[in-house]
């Protein structure tokens, strides 16, 4: 009952909202009808209609080509967009909505109340897709996402008020390997208000989420998390803010409910405009009664920063501790390890106009129990007791119309005991240039490796992998350029490769060239070609080559102004 | 775990105690001027446009900001072109008596912080100055006109430059090729805005999330939130990322967008798995072979095999 009293106290809201409305767009009308004449103010009604002709030319594995969502085929709304404003310019709804009635839909809808500081948003997609694409026949994955959330400042120094609702399906019947798939149904309300205290601002909240697992996997569940936040700023030096909030999850066949409580006070000071020093400490406490294994009962955290800013150069640094307390696989006692992380960041700007970045982030474990025993004892020293992390990044213009970019990232992780360790690298680079006033190019590259050591098979000696590296390797290159070819036709071309390690080895590249065109001021035509390549040679699919495909894609738009 | 309980308190009293420090510490003139709804400083947009910004006044109309000209309840210091720009009664002053210094905030020039405080008068909910100011964003001099227009109106949703995708793209252009990866979450696809997960405006950590990490896949992928009767916990949501301790979320080669290929993911830290007899018999990945099937918690299987 109380979710049809909270929707109708939305509904009745915005009514309220709108009742001053046109009272106060005729006396503001009135106010500036002396003014209007001067400017040229936009339609109070205008829309955007796209009508749109798709053929997906797909020769292949149709599963593998709908992994992530089901394009359209044939003619279709490509999409509509609706914008409404007051007699004096104030824009107060828009609604943008694309491919309507495809198996892939969505929107989103934008109110705002002109008489009154309230606003309504509400966004609805629709998904088809294959989660977990195969050779064999399988029904598609579908997906569906709704949201509301009505803000509303209320009048007279009253908080601000802000009432969510979303509801999430999904299901993902597919996933053989799991007996009935994946699927749940989901609804959440949430109420928030924020209004000053003091010199500060208090923010509650109040969240309610309910859950069924549509498999019948999981238990229904009711989740209640109560929130509170209180912060202020003073002398514009120093800031102050805590935060409380409890979540109880009510499972459908246990008696008792499992509760987490998070506590959590922050601050910051500035010294002055160059140096700043900011903390904070949390406590989170869990108390999973209905959770039969190990779990991690409470973890207490600290948090300091300082940043100082030397000329053009700004570096900052922090430490971070975390203690944990852990329950162990039958409940009879708790460890203690403890996860420190360090690191330290420098940026800043470079002569001609380049700017650099540098970090470096180290995290260490201790306390950790020596020894245990994996699988029945779920303290066993399974973890990465050492990361290093290091990121750096240089971008700079290059001559007159161009900007180039360059990043190198590095990830050292270590289990000293099991003498484990492997490292990723990633680096990528890409220049962006502007080679007349009519043309523009883009390059992008990147590649990503992962290197072990020590006691992880990554040549899968054993078969374990069937013959396949545990390690995937990743490059990708993009190119994109822009041509105008004159004032009402642009042409764009772009190429992605990517080549990836996976299994075997991965083999997809993207190649497309749209063309688009102003007729009118209100009239505009798009024409588009894609060729999309997947060729995937992991000796796991059954039949080989089994989930390869290849599109040539021919999509005609045909956008129109009233 | 005594002191830690302290700290907190500690911590927590400190909290409260502050403001109260800051309520009875104030001036009461300051205390007094705050309640005040308007300054006497405070001119309002008519007079603003009414003989000099007039082309400005075209645009401000068209926008949502001009909302707070029909406000009732807003006070002057948040309507209209002197909710960023400043009271303007200094200003007329200035411009009357020719004076160079137009006595004008010009929100354009303003730092990541100035220009924060300016916009949290108005949108505190949306962002803090707090958080802003700690951001890798604010740490690269970005400001709030970065990415929204303060007077035109955009198709965009929040005044938002381009779509929320397209913009964040335009800078971190090397994310690109990752969201194109074998497996990515389906951000170009438009299933998807890189705001779903990120929070531009606030969030110290690198990744600028908006929430725990553990708690903002479940907000999506709520089956896989629990409780469970047996967790994968607590090596992996505690003493390692979470979630990213197995997934990496923007795109990798590995189906699931998994780090590690087969078993591999499984192995970088069951080590004792990989010359195991009774593991080595059944070849596959340790979920897709049949057996543990229910990574990421079971309701009747300790070792989640069903």
């Amino acid at each position: 009952m109380r979710k049809p009293i909270l929707l109708t106290l939305m509904v009745v809201s915005i009514a309220c909202c709108s009742l001053p409305t046109v009272r106060a767009q005729e006396g503001a009308a009135a106010a500036s009808q002396q003014q209007a004449s001067l400017f040229d103010l936009p339609d109070p009604w205008s829309a955007d209609l796209t009508l749109s002709w798709q053929s997906l030319g797909l020769d292949g594995s149709l599963q593998r080509y709908n992994k992530y969502h089901v394009p359209p085929s044939g003619f279709f709304v490509g999409g509509l967009g609706i914008r409404a404003t007051s007699p004096v310019g104030l824009p107060f709804f828009r609604l943008n909505a694309y491919d309507l009635g495809e198996d892939d839909t969505g929107g989103e809808l934008v109110w705002q109340s002109v008489a009154c500081p309230a606003s309504l948003r509400w966004s609805y997609s629709r998904s088809l897709f294959f989660a977990d694409p195969s050779t064999q026949a399988a029904v598609s994955s579908k997906r569906n996402d709704n949201a509301l959330a009505l803000n509303w400042n209320l009048p007279g120094g009253l908080p601000t008020v802000e009432i969510g609702f979303q509801h999430q399906q999904l299901g993902e019947p597919s996933l053989s390997r799991l007996g009935g798939g994946l699927g749940f149904d989901s609804n959440k309300w949430t109420a928030k208000s924020a209004f000053p205290v003091g010199p500060g601002m208090v923010t509650l909240s109040y969240a309610d989420v309910d859950f069924t697992d549509t498999t019948g996997f999981l238990p229904a569940s009711s989740t209640k998390v109560y929130g509170a936040v209180y912060s202020l700023e003073l002398a514009d030096r120093a800031s102050v803010s805590a935060r409380w909030s409890k979540a109880e999850v009510s499972q459908t066949g246990f008696a008792r409910d499992t509760e987490t409580e998070l506590w959590e006070v922050q601050g910051r000071y500035q010294f002055d405009s160059n140096l700043s020093l900011s903390g904070k400490v949390g406590e989170r406490y869990n108390d999973q009664l209905n959770t039969l294994n190990a779990y991690t009962q409470r973890v207490n955290s600290a948090d300091l920063r300082l940043r100082y800013r030397l000329g053009a150069v700004t570096i900052r640094s922090g430490v971070n501790r975390q203690d944990f307390e852990r329950v162990n696989l039958g409940h009879t006692a708790v460890d203690s390890p403890g996860r420190e992380t360090t690191w330290v960041s420098v940026r800043g700007h470079l002569p001609r106009g380049a700017r650099f970045a540098a970090r470096y982030e180290r995290q260490d474990l201790d306390n950790v129990p020596a020894a245990a025993i994996p699988n029945l004892a779920d303290v066993s020293p399974l973890y990465r007791n050492r990361r290093d992390k290091v990121d750096l990044r240089v971008s700079s213009p290059l001559g007159k119309y161009a900007q180039g970019y360059l990043f190198a990232t590095r990830q050292d992780v270590e289990n000293e005991v099991r003498a484990l360790s492997f490292r990723s690298s990633t680096a990528g680079a890409g220049v962006f240039t502007q080679l007349s006033p009519q043309v523009s190019l883009s390059l992008d590259a990147f590649t990503q490796s992962w290197n072990g050591a020590a006691a992880l098979p990554l040549a899968d000696p054993f078969g374990l992998n069937n013959g396949l590296s545990t390690l995937a390797d990743s490059q990708a290159f993009t190119l994109t350029t822009f041509y105008d070819i004159d004032p009402a036709t642009s042409l764009s071309v772009s190429y992605t490769k990517y080549r990836g390690t996976e299994g075997a080895l991965i083999n997809d590249y993207d190649l497309g060239v749209a063309v688009r065109r102003t007729l009118r001021p209100d009239l505009s035509c798009g024409l588009e070609w894609r060729r999309y390549s997947h060729d995937d040679n992991d000796p796991r699919i059954a039949p080989a080559g089994g989930l390869d495909f290849q599109s040539d894609l021919w999509r005609v738009d045909l956008t129109t102004s009233f | 775990m005594g002191k830690w309980r302290q700290l907190t308190i500690a911590a927590a009293v400190l909290a409260v105690l502050t403001p109260l420090v800051g309520i009875l510490g104030a001036p009461r003139g300051a205390r007094a001027e705050g309640d005040k709804p308007a300054s006497p400083q405070y001119l309002g947009t008519e007079a603003c446009t009414a003989k000099c910004h007039k082309k400005e006044l075209a645009q401000h109309q068209a926008s949502i900001h001009s909302k707070t000209d029909r406000d009732a309840s807003a006070t002057a210091d948040k309507k209209g072109c002197e909710a960023c720009h400043g009271p303007a009664g200094l200003h007329k002053q200035a411009v009357d008596n020719d004076d160079e210094n137009l006595q004008m905030e010009k929100p354009a020039t303003m730092s990541s912080k100035q220009m924060t405080q300016v916009c949290a008068k108005c949108h505190a909910t949306t962002v803090s100055v707090l958080k802003f100011v700690d951001t890798e964003h604010a740490a690269e001099g970005m400001t709030c006109r970065d990415c929204h227009v303060m007077h035109q109106d955009k198709p965009t949703d929040r005044k938002l430059k381009q779509p929320t995708n397209e913009l964040c793209l335009s800078c971190h252009q090397s994310l690109k090729v990752q969201l194109k990866a074998n497996a990515h979450h389906p951000v170009l696809e438009g299933r998807l805005k890189c705001t779903d997960c990120h929070n531009p405006h606030g969030g110290s950590d690198p990744g600028m999330l908006k929430k725990d990490i553990d708690e903002l896949c479940t907000s999506c992928h709520k089956e896989k939130q629990g409780p469970f009767v047996y967790e994968h916990s607590p090596n992996v949501d505690e003493m390692e990322d979470g979630c990213l301790t197995c997934h990496a979320p923007h795109g990798t080669p590995v189906a699931k967008l998994v780090k590690l290929s087969g078993r591999g993911l499984c192995l970088q830290c069951h080590t004792d798995i990989a010359t195991d007899g009774r593991h080595r018999a059944r070849p596959g990945s340790c979920w897709r072979s049949g057996c543990h099937i229910r990574l990421h918690g079971s309701q009747t299987d300790p070792l989640m095999r069903r």
